[in-house]
Parts: C-alpha cells; structure tokens; sequence
C-alpha cells in the first residue's frame, strides 16, 4: 500500500520510507505483545494445572480445609495480582490478564473440589453451571473479549452436560448439533445486542465470533444423515418431547436479540443487516427443523444446501468486513466440507486405489488454490 | 478518593460474587452433611468395567430404580427432569424405599431425586450421591466387594449427602 502511494505520488520517498520503518517497529511490538501473552498465558494455566495436580497427589494427606483454601488462595490470590498489574500498576497488562483468566479457570476448579469433599455425582450439570454464574460477571466487570470467550465455552458445556444428564447418551448425542447451534443463535443475537453498549465492541466480537465457529459446526454435522437424516428422529423423539423448551427458548432469545439489534440500529449498515439476517434465517430453518420432523431425508438435502451457501455468505462478510479470521473460517469450512462430502459420495462408488488417488489430487490441487486465493485477499485487505 | 473506590469495583463485585458461591455452595453441602439424618444405603452390584473409572467409583442404590407399582398419583406428568420424592423406612439401620411421589411427603424420611429415564416397568432416579471419591488406586477393594453400605446424610428437605462407604465392615471417607 505505501508502494502504491508513493508511486501515485501522494508520499516523497522519504515519507514512504520513514512510514515503513514505523510499520516495521509497531509490527515487532506487537509480535512481540503476542509473545507476552502467549508465554504469560502457557505460565498461567501451569501454575493453575500445578495447584490442581499438587492437591491430587496429596489427597490422603491433606485436610479438606487445607485443599479448600489452597484453591481458595491460588484463585482469589491470582485474581488480585492480574488486577493489580492490569488496572492498578498497568505495568505488565498481558500477564496481569492471563492471572485473570487463570483465576477464572481455578474459580471452576474450586467448585469441582469442593463438590468432590462432598461426594457430589461426577458429572453433574449444576457444578458447572456454579462456574457458569462465576465466570460471566467478569466478562462485564472488565469487558474482555478473553474472559467472553470462556464463559461462552462454560455456557455450552453446560448445555452440553444438561442434556446429557437429563436424557440418553445416544438421544443427546443425536441431538447436540440442533443444541448447540440454538445456543448458538443465542450467544450470536445477545453478542450483537453488546456493539449498542459503548466499551463492549471486544466482548460484542468475542460473542460472534466464537457462537459462529460453534454454529458452522453443528450445521458441519447436521450435512451428515447421522444427525439430521429421517431416521435421526427416531434417536431425537424423546429429547424433542421433554427439552424441546429449552431450545425454543434458547433459538427464541437469539431471535429477538437479532430483530432488537436490528431495530435499534436504524439507517444501519447494509452489511449489518445481511448478518443479522442470515442469522434470522438460519434460527428459523432450525425451529422448522424440530418443530416439523421430516417424512424423508429432506433436511438432509436443505442443511447441505444451506452450508454450502453459508460458506460463500461467510467469506463474503469477511470481504466486506476486511477481516481475515472470518475468511479464514470460511476457507477452514469450504476444505471440511469439500472433504467429508468427497468421502461421503465417493467411499463406495469408486475403487479404493482411485479413490485415495483423487482424493489426493483435490487435497493438493484444492488446498494450493484456497490458500493462494486467501493470500490474494489478505493482500489486498487495508488492515 | 473516592474515584479510587470505584476504579476499584469491578475486582470488588466479582471476589464478593465468588465468595458468596464458594461459601453458599459449601455452606449448602455442609449443611445437609451436618443436620441431616444419617441412613445407610446398601450399594448394589454394578459392572466392575463400569464401577471403577478414574478417581471416583460409581454407585447404584435401589432407590435409583424405582417399580411403577411404588408410585403414588398420576404417571402421566412424569418425564426425564421431574423431581419426585422417594419415602423411606428403616430395617435393622438400613433404608429402602416404600413409595414415591411428586408431592413433597408432609413426614418422614424421604430422598429428593430427579427423573432420568422412565420405561414401561421402572422409574429410573439419581439423587446427586451416585459419585463416591477415592485417591488414586483406592477404588479396587470397594469395586471387589459385595458388602458395600453408603452412609448418608438426608436434610428434611430430601437433599443427600454421602458421608462415607462402608466396606466389609470398614468405614472409608
């Protein structure tokens, strides 16, 4: 870009020049920021995995109250010291965030020990949904995209463990994907409400991102007869008559959320309006979907469909949006699908040998393709 | 000074919050595990291959296995999720279960359970104490006998929580 301008004649070389060195200085702090964090981040969750293992290994040992406040010291201790150096010294704000985040990890660490001292069933939903009430205020006491991120994670183990509690393995199984994308739907609506509140934009983004990423994959799944074929039904019939609240609900909330954003942001930008609006259409397919089970494997044929130009939609928005992370999950999704649907017609209509062959072929040819196409387009991203 | 205060505030709201979890959750369990009335539970057999996993062994009461024929009123609202009370009655200081209801009993004791699976004959329950924790390498003795008793804390409110096991006459907490 500086190139560009130089030879349109808007920079002297000098300018171009003294421009690419700061380019250069700003990008080296920041991979040098990128650093921190990560090594920060790795040394946090060691520190965590030590406490958690040095009670473990000394379970006959010590006292319950002696495992209860060594928890209890490490989590409000690293709690204090990430806030300390975050908000208070600001000396050292990446390592001071990850003590943050680590505290949030031990906080749900805490809860899993303390229901351990008292015997309470291994895989109980209500334990996480403790961590769950614990987790999301800090996303708002100090709105971080990070701590957004993990209590969304929270949220959909929890969802995940309160079907699995309350029904079957295989009818929760079944029926995780149309689950997970209601949850989905939701974090992805209330996600959007966050860019209406000033200081939310990181935690707003957060939302999206990661209910998109969880959304494509539970669609990923339901392209598969396995989870959205005519006979997913017979697995999904009990959980559709007991929890199916709780997926209206969920799907329900997120619509609201969309349509609220929606009407909130009047004269908003057209791009906002084509997201918001895929999200809508996507959440009402899905209350078709388990409102009116099909008599064939049409869900089956619709949800391949819709995938497919899910894809071309996502790519598209991270065009328009000049944002590489969303074009980079489109791509990751484009190669997910062109390779599981390559197994899923092919395995028995060709040989083996000329199979593996062409299978090999579409994996090179395809992947130098998709990765020379987003190269080009990174290129030509401003940002 | 003041502004300090509030700069302050976020750290404040979420240790106070967490507190007030750790502490209630804690409070909670060690409420019923103080005040409830002790029961033993005779532990039936469960699949070796599935008794002993990890950290914690699995247990299997008679109460988790409910008879249509023990329910009182109507089966018709029963689904996976509805909470239902056990009632017990005590034999020679050992609990079994007479009846079963939505309705919380008035008297006597009684376990809170939560409906997990419902089939033509049976009531399937679990009541939160079907987890026992055992250090590493522990849970062989117990998996390897038939004369196990869990000894249980019941709250007036059908809350259990399981003190210890009894196995082949020896208390393990």
């Amino acid at each position: 870009m500086i190139e560009q301008w130089q030879k349109q004649g808007i920079i002297s070389s000098e300018q171009a020049q003294k421009m690419s060195e700061d380019l250069r200085s700003t990008e080296k702090a920041a991979r040098s920021n990128n650093f921190i964090v990560i090594i920060s981040t790795i040394g946090a969750i060691l520190i965590g995995l030590g406490a958690i293992l040095f009670i473990a290994s000394n379970w006959d040992e010590l006292s319950d109250l002696t495992k209860i406040l060594i928890l209890a010291i490490a989590t409000f201790g690293s709690h204090g010291l990430g806030y300390y150096l975050t908000y208070y010294k600001k000396n050292l704000p990446q390592v001071g965030a990850a003590l943050l985040l680590l505290s949030i990890l031990l906080f749900g660490a805490s809860i899993f020990l303390i229901a351990q001292i008292y015997h309470i069933k291994a895989n109980s939903d209500n334990l996480i949904l403790i961590w769950l009430i614990g987790a999301v205020p800090m996303v708002y006491a100090y709105r971080s995209g990070a701590y957004a991120v993990l209590a969304a994670t929270i949220f959909y183990a929890w969802v995940a463990f309160h079907f699995f509690a309350s029904t079957g393995l295989d009818v929760s199984f079944v029926s995780l994907p149309i689950i997970f994308f209601s949850a989905s739907a939701m974090i992805f609506g209330l996600g959007g409400l966050h860019y209406l509140m000033s200081g939310y934009d990181l935690v707003a983004r957060a939302y999206r991102t990661l209910s998109v990423k969880v959304a494509m994959l539970s669609l990923f799944l339901l392209t598969f007869e396995a989870f959205s074929g005519f006979e997913s039904h017979d697995y999904g019939d009990s959980l559709f008559g007991t929890q199916l609240y709780a997926i209206y609900v969920m799907a329900g909330i997120g619509l609201l959320a969309m349509l609220l954003q929606l009407m909130r942001k009047k004269g908003g930008k057209a791009l906002e309006w084509f997201e918001n609006g895929s999200g809508l259409f996507l959440s009402l397919l899905v209350l078709t979907y388990i409102s009116l089970p099909g008599a064939s494997d049409l869900y089956l044929y619709v949800f391949n469909l819709v995938f497919a130009i899910l894809v071309i939609i996502l790519i598209y928005v991270g065009i328009q949006r000049e944002d590489m992370a969303i074009v980079n999950n489109g791509i990751f999704w484009t190669a997910a699908f062109i390779i599981a649907k390559y197994f899923d017609f092919f395995w028995d209509m060709l040989p083996r040998s000329i199979f593996f062959m062409a299978g090999g072929l579409i994996l090179v040819g395809g992947s130098v393709f998709l990765e020379r196409k987003r190269r080009e387009l990174k290129k030509g991203f401003v940002k | 000074m003041r502004l300090r205060k509030i700069k302050h505030l976020p750290l404040i709201i979420v240790a106070v919050l967490w507190i007030l979890l750790l502490a209630g959750f804690l409070g909670y369990k060690g409420y019923t595990a103080r005040t409830g009335t002790e029961i033993l539970l005779k532990v039936l057999p469960v699949d070796p291959r599935d008794m002993f996993r990890g950290d914690y062994v699995a247990l299997r009461f008679e109460p988790n296995v409910m008879p249509q024929s023990k329910l009182i009123g109507s089966f018709n609202t029963i689904t996976s999720g509805t909470t239902m009370y056990v009632s017990l009655k005590i034999d020679n200081g050992i609990a079994a279960p007479t009846t079963m209801q939505i309705r919380k009993p008035g008297e006597g004791l009684f376990l809170r359970g939560t409906v997990q699976g419902v089939d033509v004959q049976t009531i399937k329950l679990e009541y939160g104490i079907e987890s026992f924790f055992v250090p590493e390498d522990k849970g062989r003795p117990i998996e390897r006998s038939r004369d196990v008793y869990a000894k249980v804390a019941v709250d007036g409110s059908g809350r259990a929580v399981i003190k210890s096991l009894l196995v082949d006459g020896v208390e393990i907490k």
